[in-house]
Order: C-alpha cells, then sequence, then structure tokens
C-alpha cells in the first residue's frame, strides 16, 4: 500500500528524515512515536505536500509528489491541526469539498453525521472548538468513501468518548468497506487498539516496524500472570507441565515458553474447576515495545 | 461531477469566503469618495477625455492600488500563513488551477467594483455614463496595477507573509510615484504618469519615447513575475 526506499528530507540543518525505508501493508496501519519523529514530514511527503530530497515514495502506486491530484482521488486526509476557511459554515465547507471531489452532497451530511457534528455544521468554522476541528477534518477525509485514509493525530483534542467513537468508526470501516489507514499518534495504548501493523519511529529514523502482533510477541516479556480463586492447586499442576511457577495472593505468575503457555494454561485450567479472574502477558502493549525497540535501536548504532 | 463544475465551485468558493458583503462595500465606498468626479462636480464642465485625465492625476489611483495590493496580499498571503492552502490541496485540485482561480476571482471582482465606481462617479457629474471614458479608465486601472500585483503575489507565495508582501509592494509603488514626479520636474514635461502614458496610447494612438519602457514594466515584466509565482506555487512552494 505505502512503500518508501531511502527517502529523507531536511529542512536547513534539521534532518527531519533520514533514509526511510517502510513497508506498509494495507489494513489499519499505525505511525508511532514522539513529537519531532519525523511522523508529519512523512506524512506531508505521502501526500504530496512537499517533495523528499532523496529516495522514491509509492502511495497505493502512484508518486505522490507529482501525481498529488490523481492521488487525492483515492486519498483521504486530515492533516494535524487542520485549518479551515474561518468564515464559512462547516456544512458549507463540507459541500465544496464534496462538489470539488465531484461527490453527491448527500455525502457531506452523512459524513458530518458520522462524526457527530451534524447539529453544529450551520455555525460557523471561527467558532469551532479544536476537537470539532478534528472531527470536521475527519469528515472531509471521508468524503467518497476513499481507498486509504491518512490522518495525522486524528484524536488529538477529542475527549474519551469523542476518542472511542472514532477507533470505533475506523474499525467499522475497515471491515465494512475495507477502507485502510495510517494513523498517526503518540497515544500508543489506541493505536494498540485498532492498528494491525506498526511503523514506531525517532528522530527522524525508523525504529521497527512488523505486524504489531510480531512485535508484542517480539519485545513482550516471557512472564504470563494467572488470576484465580485457588492459586495453589494450579500452581502445581503448572510445575508438574515443567513451568517456573511464583505464587503472590491469588496471582500466578508464569515464566516459560509463549507457545506452551499460550496453548496449554486455558486448557488445564478448563480441565479444573478454577474460576480464571484474568491471564496475560506482563508488557504485552506497544509502550513496553517501543521503549524496548528504541532501546535495541539505539544499542545497534551505537 | 464535470471538471468545470468543480471548477466553478473553487471559484464560487473563493468569493463566498473572502468577498464579503461589509469587505465589498468598504472597497467600493472607498473608490467612490476618492474620485474626484464625486469630490468636485463642477468638472461636469469639462469633456469626459478631460475628466478621465483628470482622475488620473487624483488621489484615486493610490486608493485603488492600495485596495488591490492588500487584497490580493491578504488573499495569497493568508491561504499560505495559515495552512488554508495545505488544507485544500488535500483535496483533487491542481496547484496550478487554484493559482489562477484565485487570482481571476480577485482582479475580476476589483475590476467590476471599478467599472461600478468609475460609472457611479460619471453618472454623478454628467447624469451619463459615457461607455468608453469609463472602460479606458478601467482598463488602465488595471494594466498599471498588474505590476503591484504580481510583486504581491509573488512575495507573498515566497516570503510566506501577507504584511512584508504589502509593505513592499506599496513601496515600490510610492517608489514609482517619486521617479515619475522626478521625471516630470526634470524633463519638463506634463505628467509621466503610467496611467497617463497607457491611457494617452489607448485612446489617441500617442506612442512617446516613455511608452514602450512603461508598457516593459508595467505589462512585461508584471507577466514574467506572475509566471514565475505561477510556477513557484506549482513546482517550488512545499507546505511544511
Amino acid at each position: 500500500m505505502i512503500i518508501t526506499e531511502g527517502l529523507s528530507k531536511s529542512f536547513g540543518k534539521v534532518k527531519a528524515l533520514v533514509n526511510i525505508d517502510m513497508r506498509a501493508p494495507k489494513g489499519i496501519d499505525g505511525l508511532i512515536g514522539p513529537n519531532g519523529a519525523g511522523k508529519t514530514t512523512l506524512i506531508h511527503i505521502l501526500t504530496g505536500l512537499i517533495k523528499p530530497d532523496s529516495g522514491n515514495v509509492e502511495v497505493m502506486g502512484l508518486e505522490p509528489w507529482s501525481k498529488r491530484q490523481q492521488l487525492m482521488k483515492m486519498l483521504g486526509v486530515m492533516l494535524e491541526r487542520p485549518i479551515f476557511p474561518q468564515k464559512v459554515s462547516g456544512m458549507r465547507y463540507m459541500l465544496h469539498a464534496t462538489r470539488v471531489k465531484g461527490l453527491p452532497e448527500s455525502e457531506a451530511i452523512e459524513a458530518l453525521r458520522e462524526v457527530d457534528l451534524l447539529d453544529s455544521s450551520e455555525r460557523k468554522i471561527a467558532g469551532y472548538s479544536a476537537g470539532m476541528m478534528v472531527r470536521l477534518g475527519i469528515a472531509r477525509a471521508m468524503l467518497g468513501d476513499p481507498e486509504m485514509l491518512i490522518l495525522d493525530e486524528p484524536t488529538a483534542n477529542l475527549d474519551p468518548k469523542g476518542r472511542i467513537r472514532l477507533l470505533r468508526l475506523f474499525k467499522k470501516m475497515h471491515s465494512e468497506k475495507g477502507t485502510n489507514f495510517l494513523i498517526s499518534s503518540h497515544i500508543l495504548p489506541e493505536l494498540q487498539k485498532v492498528c494491525s501493523w506498526v511503523c514506531m519511529m525517532q528522530e527522524g529514523k525508523i525504529v521497527e516496524q512488523d505486524y504489531v502482533d510480531n512485535l508484542l510477541d517480539k519485545y513482550s516479556s516471557q512472564i504470563y500472570t494467572i488470576k484465580v480463586s485457588r492459586p495453589n492447586e494450579l500452581a502445581n499442576a503448572l510445575r508438574n507441565l515443567g513451568l517456573q511457577v511464583k505464587v503472590k495472593g491469588n496471582t500466578i505468575y508464569i515464566r516459560g515458553e509463549a507457545l506452551v503457555i499460550r496453548r496449554k494454561v486455558p486448557k488445564l485450567i478448563g480441565q479444573t474447576d478454577e474460576e480464571m479472574i484474568s491471564f496475560h502477558q506482563l508488557g504485552r502493549n506497544l509502550e513496553n515495545v517501543f521503549i524496548k525497540a528504541l532501546r535495541r535501536h539505539n544499542n545497534r548504532i551505537g | 461531477m464535470a471538471r468545470g463544475s468543480s471548477t466553478l465551485e473553487i471559484l464560487r468558493f473563493e468569493y463566498e469566503r473572502t468577498w464579503t458583503a461589509p469587505y465589498l462595500g468598504l472597497i467600493l465606498a472607498l473608490l467612490i469618495v476618492s474620485s474626484p468626479a464625486v469630490a468636485t462636480p463642477l468638472n461636469v464642465e469639462e469633456s469626459a477625455l478631460d475628466l478621465v485625465f483628470f482622475s488620473m492625476g487624483s488621489v484615486r489611483p493610490i486608493i485603488y492600488n492600495l485596495i488591490t495590493i492588500v487584497a490580493f496580499t491578504n488573499s495569497f498571503g493568508m491561504d499560505i500563513e495559515q495552512d488554508v492552502m495545505m488544507g485544500e490541496f488535500t483535496l483533487p485540485i491542481k496547484k496550478g488551477t487554484f493559482f489562477v482561480l484565485k487570482f481571476l476571482a480577485i482582479f475580476l471582482t476589483i475590476i467590476l467594483m471599478d467599472l461600478v465606481s468609475a460609472s457611479f462617479s460619471f453618472w454623478l457629474v454628467s447624469a451619463s455614463a459615457p461607455l468608453i471614458p469609463i472602460v479606458s479608465i478601467v482598463l488602465v486601472d488595471a494594466i498599471t496595477s498588474l505590476l503591484f500585483i504580481s510583486i504581491g503575489i509573488s512575495l507573498s507565495v515566497m516570503l510566506r507573509s501577507r504584511f512584508g508582501a504589502a509593505i513592499v509592494s506599496l513601496a515600490i509603488y510610492f517608489l514609482e510615484e517619486i521617479v515619475q514626479a522626478n521625471l516630470s520636474l526634470q524633463t519638463n514635461s506634463a505628467s509621466m504618469s503610467p496611467s497617463l502614458i497607457i491611457l494617452k496610447l489607448l485612446l489617441s494612438n500617442e506612442v512617446t519615447i516613455y511608452t514602450w519602457p512603461i508598457l516593459l514594466i508595467h505589462v512585461g515584466s508584471a507577466s514574467a513575475l506572475l509566471v514565475f509565482a505561477y510556477f513557484f506555487l506549482v513546482e517550488v512552494l512545499q507546505l511544511d
């Protein structure tokens, strides 16, 4: 879906992107990194707004800088800090976007409804809050059911309810319409909920890129915890499987091969009359993956 | 939707978001008030041609050029400064189409307002609206202002500062005024105003040694600058 090779971009003395080789597959992809990592610059290059100093870029088979207009027919984009003409209403702006894209005007109403902005669509954009601006940007990006949406910090400035609703909408669009996404964010738990693939960036370089499950397997600890009502009985059964086990309160800590634990432990619990309260792998989250991947990357480059 | 419809929409949206009624009213009022025909109704005795020449030497060109420079630099500069243009370019709009339509929307509006104010001024003085003098005024205004417009657009695109672009364009306008006043004094000529020189060329086909340099500066270099601004926006300008 997105391929970059040796992509570099500098702004004066600041190296915004250094030799980026990225291969983002179809699906919901995430672009992770702290502020200043180069995510926005990469998105601007992917959307043809800026030209790379060197390297090749391909988004859905098109080179963005020279084929920007063609690409924008297949792509929905929401940039970070979306800025709109202030003197027009949200509805007027959406009608403008639908007409320029050559879509029926009903698309504007539908998109505004999806982002919960239809009731305030007749208000001038100047009176919109930051969260409303973001929602308007997402509504515009969604127009015409594009094959792919590139969204830069889409959940910034949204309240928790708005975030959850939006993430659900992305998942729904992907499962029902097959829409692909590239979502940039530095809120990692959010991305973990929706993304199947992520690219991690730091100081203009790619630290790691892979499917989320692969990364979680690669970087998560080999320790699992199980909370059960009577831990001692289960702990003994686990020891018999050759696993290292420690009990603290009603929590059992297990160390061993991930595959063995994942296959055998739930089965073992099923055979007993234990009530399982929780079962999870310690550190199985993108935050942990990012920290470890970054440490590894820094060690590698010395 | 056909390509023509989306072009029309870009033009319509540009009008709607920029040319609000109070803004248009203010500009029109300024143009009418600055017209000598309103300030000196006794000029009714003079011929239409004299009135046109008189109009050219009044405060009107200063107001007209000031409005034109501010309108162009504000529109282009603000869109670039505030990243509005960046948002527009995430729609399937050609950068070149956007530039041309934006230019046309502003230029045609100003020309139309100039036409209305000139017609109104003439009507106030002579109770008639003679076509040739009115069209001549509007045409000459448009041609002479092209230089300051092109400087304004180029600088607002390159500097990304509407204030800086407006100041430089105005400075060049006044510099030209000073130079032509000095030239008039030194050569003992009646007036070296570019507007008058172009007007004489249009109305009486009068060509002096200053005609071609003035045309070269106000039409040739202005067009070259506009083409440069166009390519800068389309090929060079990176909105980041």
